[in-house]
């Protein structure tokens, strides 16, 4: 092959994958074809969408955030229970919401970073002790909200727009930005960065945080488009953060991936459910269809690249 | 005809943007310890990889006793009987002496494994090979020396007929050297084709047979090792002669720049004082671990010191991180570059810029067109040899790594640099490149400290020369008195090994 | 008086085990409660108690027995929808050695282990809510699901007249309630002709997930009139898909949680089916204690479901 086209396939391998379902799905489903259903795509990835977001800093740290899910919980009762006892001070609620869950980010941060706990096990028990505070703080009820003001941030193109300013600033900041660099370098080679005069540890925990902002973000938009905060909710999430991630071409030993790829491989999870749904898969063959799509996805991902060894 | 061992005939290999490998034929026999040199990027690794199944040719067959081989993986041509001992090893450190032994091809008694007959025909092994150690030995706690022993002893158990060593001896003291070639003299014996690539050209001339050199990927001669001199060898590996092995420029001293008074780590070393000057090559020598590499370390802030004092400028310092050595204008050039020099899988360009983004970006974004410049500008002044600054680092050759390593610190322009073994591993042609830009970077006025284990290396390029044995400095040399022949090797040697 | 009491229980003593002997159902009302001072330790095994009904379930058995049986000790555990937490929470249970466990299986086939652990420990138990597969309980108090399916279809169907397209949220696919609400789908709306289903899919109970389903229904069936909901979680989140797309649906789900009951007084939902969690939980604190003191019970005590429409939604408000 020509060295040109195997060096397109090595960019753009995973984004022919999304590019050849919307166009199969194109042919086959009428109803894809509407402005209407892209929108919903849109508006349906877009709480998933901040997490991968957050998930692809912590993968690129070389690490892994198991806890974006049950901060999605988090988020929904906090913001949720003072949004039902003060409907008009949502600003409040949700302030409150984004505080709480960047504080168990940096209570992650704080254990992978400075007490080399491994990512895995630190933020599986941030996972179990997050939705543990989801539900007392709760009392396993969810909570209902009135506020007209507070329900927009869910509705029509809102949440969308959420998730594309967070997508271009957080492509900003890995791209563009010296903590960008930095992000990178830690994931590569933490003890290069660190000779390099690279303050590796707080680069950690400004990571774990920001993955707990994010992941609060995430909260808000759900728990508005929902209309409540459930203590139940999010359960699972960090998985299809994971995949989009690595879909997108995140490296799980770290230092390699874009935000943009991540946006590929939302949108690949988001189009694969929503396409399925159109075509009325049942629920049994949907997971099925999922797991091959997201598997074939990747292994088509890896030998575009190889072509070019 | 003889039979060969191993035969290639005309292999080529090309990569997007690099054509590595261009028509490379040559031939061993059995018992013949064949030498392969030529500078880093010259194509020699491409080679033994496709030899050993890794790579496939694009061109070209590869013979093996007669037979065409055409190996798919590195399973493969091992299944053929071709080993290879890597120049980083890989071995499992958690599993015992024994167990990597027979890793494979355990010995069993019914259903489990025979651990008592595995490690009783282990400790014989080891014995052959004059190694005393226990068989439950976890590989952890071997030396590089003694794993790549292990290695050679695996390959041979295997029945390899064709062993591929990469810079055997690179990491080996004296006497583990002499061992290795011992082996090799027995492997001859046994009419084992050995394909050695090495840039110690005193060693070839030595223990090879014939040699063939490469020079950017093409095939340019081969020689019996009898009828060839060192300087002839490297003529051909660069394509030109090199007047001086060692272009020491003579620079006049100037005014200190560093200096430490008592430094100590607890049970490392201890009441370190020196002193170097604007101008000034001050070499270090001494054995691997008698605590030279360590001292640096602790200056540069990777490791705690317990006391002592540091001095820039006259200004005293406190190092407590990487972060406030570079902010007061050290720079290391650590002797693990795959460790602490590179960050392998990103691009060389971000490399290089990594410990400058804080000093020479103000704000919080990277000033892209600014960056690049900066980079090519040392690109250009190291001659990196690369498609483009967007590669990742790692699918650099050796010398070109070292390279990228010594441009990230340049661009920092540092007032003290520190080189740990900069020239370890990597070509002639490269190492001359490094000499004479450390002439240049004296001129300008640094203060240069370099760590070498090669004698010659520290006594061709130093002002200076402070021997360390057993964390403290035993000895200081002046230029002067080596260049008269008042020190010799010898002397610096019983420096070094002085007991303490 | 004494006398009179006793007599009295046996007799329904006599009558429960008559009762059991025939495997009829009994209505709560039938129940003749133990005695308000027995002393009895009670386990209870909540599926969860994270899903709405599930938690006002646990926390009236809570209450109720609180306010009635001042010598009953409650052990509640959540097995946060977990088969293998609510095994090894048994294990705790009788480990406590409880007189009785209420089971609330969190999966039919599943939790039927707990039956076999209880058995071995001789502690009887009784089912609420849900049942396993087996049927070597002591008692079984619930509703039957069959009959909030039914009351769905027949809603539905009354509500869109001649005809229409209508859709089918489910709940986590081989659960008791999913299995048995459609099965009263299909007993009514679904063998009708006049009535079309175009979709049925699961959004496993979740509310997001049911949101994001019927949006997607909405864009694909312009002319769909109505979704069946298998809970209210999820008709809760076919209402936000429906009015953030301003489509006016009729929509219907089961368990009368406090959100959907008041819009379905708004008007904004069509209806809901009350599994009556506090009907179900007094129930089955009833039977648990007589059972913890040695007395006999029912096999079965069906709690009916009811139908919160417009009109009598106020009654269900709390």
């Amino acid at each position: 092959m020509k060295q040109s086209k195997v060096e397109f396939f090595r960019k753009y391998g995973i984004l022919l994958v999304l590019v050849a379902m919307w166009v199969i799905l194109l042919c086959v489903s009428p109803t894809f074809r509407t402005v209407n259903n892209a929108v919903n795509i849109l508006r349906q990835v877009s709480v998933n969408g901040i997490l991968a977001i957050a998930m692809t800093f912590v993968i690129m740290t070389g690490g892994i955030d198991l806890t974006v899910g049950s901060l999605v919980a988090v988020a929904g009762v906090i913001g949720g229970s003072i949004i039902v006892a003060n409907p008009g001070n949502w600003i409040l609620g949700i302030a409150a919401a984004l505080i709480v869950c960047a504080l168990f980010g940096a209570m992650n941060g704080f254990f992978v970073a400075f007490l080399d706990v491994p990512a895995f096990v630190a933020t599986l028990a941030g996972q179990t002790i997050a939705r543990g505070f989801a539900y007392v703080y709760s009392d396993g009820k969810p909570y209902t909200m009135a506020s007209k003001t507070f329900s927009a941030i869910g509705k029509g193109m809102t949440p969308i727009i959420i998730f594309l300013i967070i997508f271009v600033l957080c492509h900003i900041l890995l791209s563009m930005t010296k903590f960008g660099r930095y992000i990178y370098a830690t994931g590569g080679n933490s003890k290069a960065a660190a000779a390099s005069g690279i303050r590796v540890r707080q680069v950690l925990m400004k990571v774990y945080v920001m993955a707990g902002l994010l992941s609060g973000i995430a909260g808000i938009v759900l728990a508005a488009r929902t209309n409540s905060g459930q203590p139940a909710v999010g359960t699972g999430f960090e998985t299809d953060a994971i995949a989009a991630a690595v879909i997108g071409g995140t490296s799980m030993t770290g230092g390699i991936g874009t935000i943009p790829g991540t946006l590929v491989g939302i949108l690949i999870i988001g189009t694969l459910n929503n396409g399925l749904n159109l075509l009325n898969v049942s629920s049994y063959w949907q997971q099925i269809i999922k797991g091959i799509i997201i598997l074939g996805a990747v292994c088509f991902d890896i030998s575009s690249k190889k072509l070019s060894k | 005809m003889e039979q060969y061992r191993l035969e290639v005939k005309n292999l080529h290999k090309r990569f997007p943007g690099v054509y590595a490998v261009k028509g490379v034929s040559f031939s061993i026999a059995p018992g013949e310890v064949h030498a392969l040199v030529g500078e880093n990027g010259a194509g020699k690794s491409t080679l033994m990889k496709m030899i050993t199944g890794e790579y496939i040719p694009d061109e070209g067959e590869v013979y093996h006793n007669g037979a065409l081989v055409k190996a798919k993986s590195v399973a493969d041509s091992q299944k053929n009987g071709i080993a290879m001992i890597h120049q980083e090893l890989a071995p499992l450190p958690d599993m015992t002496i024994s167990e990597n032994i027979f890793l494979g091809q355990e010995i069993m008694k019914g259903k489990f494994l025979n651990h008592r007959e595995m490690d009783r025909r282990t400790a014989e092994i080891l014995k052959e090979y004059g190694m005393e150690f226990d068989p439950r030995t976890k590989v952890r706690k071997l030396s590089v020396a003694q794993i790549q022993m292990l290695e050679i002893i695996k390959a041979v158990r295997r029945n390899a007929d064709v062993i591929i060593m990469d810079e055997p001896t690179s990491s080996l003291a004296d006497e583990e050297t002499k061992k290795l070639f011992e082996i090799i003299a027995d492997l001859k014996a046994k009419q084992v084709a050995i394909i050695y690539i090495s840039h110690r050209l005193e060693e070839i001339l030595k223990i090879t047979d014939r040699i063939t050199v490469l020079r950017d990927g093409e095939y340019i001669k081969t020689v019996p090792a009898s009828g060839v001199t060192q300087g002839e060898l490297i003529e051909m590996m660069v394509g030109r002669t090199l007047d001086n092995r060692y272009p020491k420029e003579e620079v006049p001293v100037g005014r200190p720049v560093f200096e430490v008074r008592n430094l100590c780590r607890k049970g490392v070393f201890e009441d370190i004082s020196f002193t170097v000057k604007a101008g000034e090559i001050l070499g270090f020598c001494g054995l691997v671990g008698a605590g030279r590499s360590e001292i640096m370390n602790a200056i540069f802030g990777l490791d705690k010191l317990d006391s002592g004092q540091i001095f820039v400028d006259g200004r005293e310092i406190k190092v407590k991180g990487p972060q406030d050595a570079i902010a007061n204008k050290i720079a290391m050039v650590s002797e693990d570059r795959k460790i602490y020099g590179l960050v392998l899988n990103r691009s060389i360009k971000e490399n290089i810029s990594l410990p400058n983004l804080a000093e020479h970006h103000k704000s919080l974004f990277i000033n892209k067109a600014k960056e690049v410049r900066e980079v090519k500008e040392y690109e250009a002044a190291l001659n990196i040899k690369c498609a483009n600054i967007d590669v990742a680092a790692g699918t650099l050759s050796g010398g070109n790594q070292q390279k990228v390593v010594l441009a990230k610190w340049l661009l920092s322009q540092p007032k003290v640099l520190i080189l740990d073994e900069p020239t370890r591993g990597i070509d002639v042609g490269a190492k001359f490149e490094i000499y004479k830009m450390m002439g240049e970077l004296a001129k300008k006025g640094m203060a240069i400290i370099m760590i070498s284990s090669e004698l010659p290396e520290v006594m061709g390029m130093s002002d200076r020369i402070l021997c360390v044995s057993g964390g403290k400095i035993t000895g200081e040399y002046n230029r002067g008195d080596i260049l008269s022949g008042k020190v010799t090797q010898e002397s610096l040697l019983h420096s070094a090994l002085q007991e303490v | 008086m004494k006398k009179l009491l006793a007599m009295l229980m046996t007799g329904t003593m006599a009558l429960s085990m008559g009762a059991a002997a025939f495997g009829e159902e009994a209505a709560p009302e039938d129940l003749v409660k133990a005695a308000a001072d027995s002393e009895v330790t009670i386990g209870v095994l909540m599926k969860t108690m994270s899903d709405t009904y599930s938690n006002k379930l646990g926390e009236a058995i809570q209450s109720y027995a609180a306010e009635n049986y001042a010598n009953a000790e409650i052990l509640l555990m959540d097995g946060q929808a977990d088969i293998a937490k609510q095994i090894s929470q048994a294990e705790d249970l009788i480990a406590k050695q409880v007189d009785v466990i209420i089971l609330n299986p969190q999966d039919a086939d599943g939790s039927a282990q707990v039956l076999d652990l209880a058995a071995e420990a001789g502690i009887p138990v009784v089912e609420v809510n849900t049942e396993t597969t087996r049927t070597d309980y002591v008692s079984y108090v619930g509703s039957n699901d069959a009959e909030a399916g039914e009351m769905m279809g027949n809603f539905v169907m009354e509500q869109l007249g001649e005809g229409g397209q209508y859709g089918i949220l489910e709940g986590e696919m081989g659960q008791s309630a999913q299995l048995l609400r459609y099965e009263g789908l299909e007993n009514t709306i679904l063998a009708n002709d006049a009535y079309e289903c175009v979709a049925t899919l699961s959004a496993s109970w979740q509310r997001d997930q049911a949101m994001s389903t019927t949006e997607d229904w909405l864009s694909k069936y312009p002319d769909l009139k109505a979704v069946i909901c298998e809970n209210d979680d999820m008709s809760m989140g076919a209402l936000q898909a429906a009015e953030a797309n301003e489509r006016e649906l009729v929509i219907i789900g089961v368990d009368g949680i406090s959100d959907a009951v008041s819009a379905v007084s708004e008007g904004r939902l069509s209806a809901s089916v009350l599994q009556d969690a506090n009907g179900q939980a007094s129930t089955v604190v009833d039977v648990a204690v007589k059972v913890g003191v040695g007395e006999e019970v029912a096999p079965r005590y069906k709690v009916p479901f009811q139908l919160i429409t417009a009109e009598n939604a106020a009654d269900f408000m709390e």
